[in-house]
This record gives C-alpha cells, structure tokens and sequence, in this order.
C-alpha cells in the first residue's frame, strides 16, 4: 500500500497516515515531498507503535511504517538516543507545559513579556523540569522571537525536557523558518503529551 | 560563578530600564533573589564585561538613582552571595 501525501500540507500527510493505522493496517509506505511531513510522521510512527524506515532525495522522502517489528534505519542512533532522553525525563516527572500565549496573563504586555522571561529563567534554573513544554497559537513566538526565551528553553531542552511547536502555527504566523529551539509538531503529538500527563499547567 | 544585577524600587522602573538598557548590554530579566530582600520582584542580570555599558545606560535614562541598586552576585556551592556596589 503507498499513500500519496507529496502537494498535501501539514498536517494532512499525517491524517492520511492516521487514516490507514486506524483502517489497522501493519505496513505501509506515505511519500512526501518536506522534512517537516517526515519529521511527524515519525514522531506519529513512534506514538502509534511502529516503526519507521524512509528513504529520500532532497525533499521527497518515502516513509515506510511497520507495525511494532524493528527496523535499520540510517537514523536509529539518532532516534534511540533521543528516547533515551525522553526516557530520562519519564522518571523525574510526568508534567507538561501548556503555552497557548507569548505572555503570563492577561493585562499590560510589557509586564506580561517581562514575567514569561522571569518564569522560563526560573524554570531553566530549577530541577523540576516539565517531560514537555507545548507551545501553540501565540506561544509560538517564544521559541522563535524571544532571545532570552530561546536561551532558557535551550538550557530546558539540553536537561531532557521535550519542547513541541505547533507547526500549524509557525506556518500561520510566517514563522517556519525562525525556529530556533525545539521540534515542530503537530495536535496529534501535542494532544497525546496533553492526554499522558498527570498535570498540565496553562500559564 | 559572578554576575550582576540592579533591582528596582517598583516594577515601572524595572520594565522602563530594561527596555532602554538592551541596547547598552546583553542583558536577562530575571526574578529579584530572595537573598536580596529590597527592590520589587523584577531584576536584571547582566555579566561584568558589561557593567561600564550598563552604568553608561542607567546615566543617560536618567533614572532616580533612589530607585534602584546594583548588586554583585557570587554563587558558590549553591549559595547566593550578593553584595551592593556604587
């Protein structure tokens, strides 16, 4: 089976993908034609227990999914040591960060951006760091426009913390290419961190 | 570890000083140590290279100089050291 997803923007590939796990498929093969598709699919691949072997030339990329059974993708160092982190965070804490705004609170903006600066600075200080930080809507602009943010969520992410983008949004605000921290997602990852915790905090 | 901080009387003066002083210095806004009991909650850090800019900056803002004080800040073995400088 070989879906067809090359043309379809995010997060369309990964519905069709969805689509043919849901239909209880154990193999199939999506072709998409951007890393931003491949990067969700696999991150779809690993929450939906299969896993995932691709190949690609430039941009155009065909991702194979394999119900549960191991693969020799040319990338499963890089993978495996990134559930080794994640793993990590696993056992310090099961909470997650949910940023819908660029700001804490409703009220004067330049207070608010002021107190987001002060939160992540006091975050990346602490040892009680959230498994993942979800950043939505205008939340988005921290991991790409904040300078100091960036740096804090650099010093979060190195201690294992998972930082998700929605990529819906960086794509809304023109904001793709200015991502400087963390992974772009999608709401299915970001549901599922959401469905997982024990606690979500909303600032 | 060393660094510097001001802290300020009120949070007006803190988010007036620190918009003016980004350009001066590659400065943080960081949350008032509790080690430092004055000031309001906002403070901001900033390394020692820069803390000629940084009073050049806080000079020509012309802010009370009644409404804020500078700190040097030394971290050993988890503890806060902060002492007042001019």
């Amino acid at each position: 089976m070989i879906i067809d997803a090359r043309g379809k923007n995010c997060p369309i590939p990964v519905i069709m993908a969805k689509k043919e796990i849901d239909n209880k498929s154990l193999s199939f093969s999506i072709l998409v034609d951007n890393a931003i598709a491949l990067e969700n699919l696999k991150k779809l691949a690993k929450s939906q227990g299969y896993k995932v072997e691709f190949k690609g030339v430039n941009e155009d990329y065909s991702v194979d999914f394999i119900s549960g059974e191991t693969t020799n993708s040319v990338f499963d160092l890089k993978e495996s040591s990134q559930d080794q982190e994640t793993d990590l965070s696993d056992s310090k804490s099961q909470w997650v960060l949910f940023m819908a705004k660029d700001v804490i609170g409703e009220g004067d903006p330049a207070l608010g951006e002021s107190l987001i600066k002060m939160y992540f600075y006091t975050l990346s200080q602490g040892n009680c760091l959230p498994k993942a930080i979800l950043f939505m809507n205008n939340g988005v602009k921290l991991p790409t426009t904040n300078p100091q943010v960036i740096e804090h969520l650099r010093t979060i992410a190195d201690k294992g913390c998972e930082i998700l983008v929605c990529g819906a949004c960086l794509d809304f605000y023109n904001l793709t290419d200015q991502l400087q921290v963390g992974s772009i997602s999608n709401m299915y990852a970001i549901t599922e961190e959401i469905n997982k915790a024990s606690k979500v905090v909303t600032l | 570890m060393t660094y510097y901080v001001i802290t300020f009387a009120n949070t007006h003066s803190a988010i007036i000083t620190q918009s003016h002083l980004e350009s001066y210095a590659n400065i943080c806004i960081m949350p008032t140590l509790r080690e430092i009991s004055a000031g309001c909650g906002i403070s901001i850090r900033f390394s020692s290279e820069d803390l000629d800019s940084i009073k050049t900056g806080l000079k020509t803002l012309g802010l009370d100089p009644n409404m804020y004080n500078l700190y040097e800040i030394k971290e050993k073995d988890g503890k806060i050291f902060p002492s007042p400088i001019a």
